[in-house]
């Protein structure tokens, strides 16, 4: 395929509607042509920009929280696989140094070596950055958590199970002066494989998705998102939903009226 | 309803580049603001393609997660991060209609109108920020101008994954006809964005 062959086809293969073997052939031409290269990339940039001409949709907003929590759980993940700075130092060079004998090898390897020590170092400057930032978000929920219970003029409402025959229970804290509300629960019915629990706040023009959580042996404390409670509310509540939350509450397990 | 602190506020103001150097840390609250600033874009791009709601949230959450595991996937030298990942989404959508094979179910014999709306004020849309509203109301000025066989016929390439041969057997065009309003179209949409294209090229 030629520089003209290329041209010709350069906006349909940017759209996407090049036949696999002509698309083969463009992309082999345009690897040594710098200039075909050149105006595909621009056609390639037009091409994108049509996504603009859709009208635009925001997906539910549980869907933010679902994508955030895994981000942080595979974060986590990480970093409890990742091995401490200074040990790995320590042992790794001498075993290294004694695997090349000749002191021109050495040299060599000691620059590759370092090299590697110096990708380590990053890593683990990486993984303190991941260490600060999670400490941060559980600092936060803490301080909800503590700004909620040790407010002298907290207020507390006891949040019956919905269900008949439920053992499950609750109390809802909240601090006008923090702004913030705290939700605390025993004994709640176990989650089914991929469920969690999900925290609503109930106002008079419908129900907020105060945010999900999961609990192992049925009790719980859990700081209500956003943090900043809204305000005109009217009820609390928690539900059993599908991993990644709900836009609107299922069958409710707890439930509190805010109604004074 | 996402509650919105002073410090989500100063890295709403960062750009993608540096929000994608911060996510390479694992900086959570730069995969955050980034993601708020493109899921309403990502997310209906998925939906335009593959049409059901839950697939195309599902598709969000893969593309934004592989952004977070491989921010390197991204070479800023290549262009800008728009650009690469209005690309990576399409692609990524076209893929999985064809994997599903849905392709006969959620294509119209003539899309190209469902979705085209006279060029807007950025006020009219709350979703995007200024720059995307400016950007939006850029591309649908350039497509008033393209005329409407040229528009369809690209559009059912671009959201309907079809190939060239693909859209003369849907609409009974000969092959050359569709080739050549193709090249046409896009010609005409090159030249209505050449102020946008070299904004791109900065």
């Amino acid at each position: 395929m030629d520089c003209p062959d290329v041209r010709e086809l350069l906006d349909a293969y940017a759209l996407g509607a090049a036949e696999k073997r002509e698309a083969q052939q463009l992309e082999e031409h345009v690897a040594d042509c710098v200039r075909c290269w050149e105006e595909l990339t621009q056609a390639q940039q037009s091409a994108a920009l049509f996504a603009f001409s859709i009208t635009l949709q925001e997906p539910p907003t549980s869907l933010e929280r679902r994508i955030l929590a895994r981000a942080a759980q595979e974060r986590d993940a990480a970093l409890r696989g990742s091995t401490p700075l200074l040990r790995r130092l320590r042992i790794s060079w001498p075993v290294a140094a004694g695997a090349f004998g000749l002191a021109g090898a050495a040299a060599l390897a000691f620059t590759a070596f370092l090299q590697v020590q110096m990708s380590d170092l990053r890593d683990d400057r990486d993984n303190l950055m991941q260490q600060v930032a999670e400490a941060r978000v559980r600092l936060d929920d803490q301080n909800q958590i503590f700004n909620v219970l040790f407010d002298p003029n907290q207020q507390t409402k006891m949040m019956p199970a919905v269900a008949t025959g439920s053992s499950a229970w609750g109390e809802y804290h909240w601090s006008k002066t923090a702004g913030q509300g705290v939700l605390a629960c025993h004994d709640m019915p176990p989650l089914a494989e991929g469920e969690v629990y999900q925290a609503w706040f109930v106002a008079q023009d419908g129900q907020i998705p105060a945010g999900t959580f999961e609990s192992t042996d049925g009790d719980c404390w859990y700081p209500m998102e956003p943090a900043r409670t809204p305000v005109g509310l009217t009820g609390v509540g928690i539900t059993r939903e599908k991993r990644g939350g709900s836009n609107t509450p299922g069958e409710w397990l707890l439930f509190a009226s805010l109604r004074s | 309803m996402p509650d919105v602190s002073p410090e989500e506020i100063a890295y709403s103001g960062l750009d993608d580049e540096e929000l994608m150097e911060r996510i390479r840390y694992r900086d959570l609250k730069a995969f955050q603001a980034l993601y708020r600033r493109y899921t309403a874009l990502v997310y209906s791009t998925c939906l335009r393609v593959v049409r059901d709601p839950h697939i195309a949230e599902d598709m969000v959450q893969e593309i934004f997660l592989r952004i977070w595991r491989k921010p390197e996937s991204y070479v800023n030298q290549r262009g800008r991060f728009l650009t690469w990942l209005i690309s990576v989404t399409r692609n990524r959508a076209v893929d999985e209609v064809r994997s599903r094979n849905r392709r006969l179910r959620h294509e119209s014999a003539s899309p190209a109108e469902q979705d085209f709306q006279p060029p807007a004020p950025p006020a009219d849309d709350p979703a995007l920020s200024a720059e995307l509203a400016d950007q939006r109301r850029l591309i649908l000025g350039a497509l008033a101008v393209i005329p409407s066989e040229q528009r369809e016929i690209i559009q059912l390439a671009y959201f309907g994954g079809l190939t060239q041969q693909e859209i003369a057997e849907r609409l009974g065009q000969p092959l050359g006809t569709v080739k050549t309003r193709i090249r046409l179209g896009m010609q005409k949409l090159r030249a209505a964005l050449t102020p946008q294209l070299r904004w791109e090229d900065r």
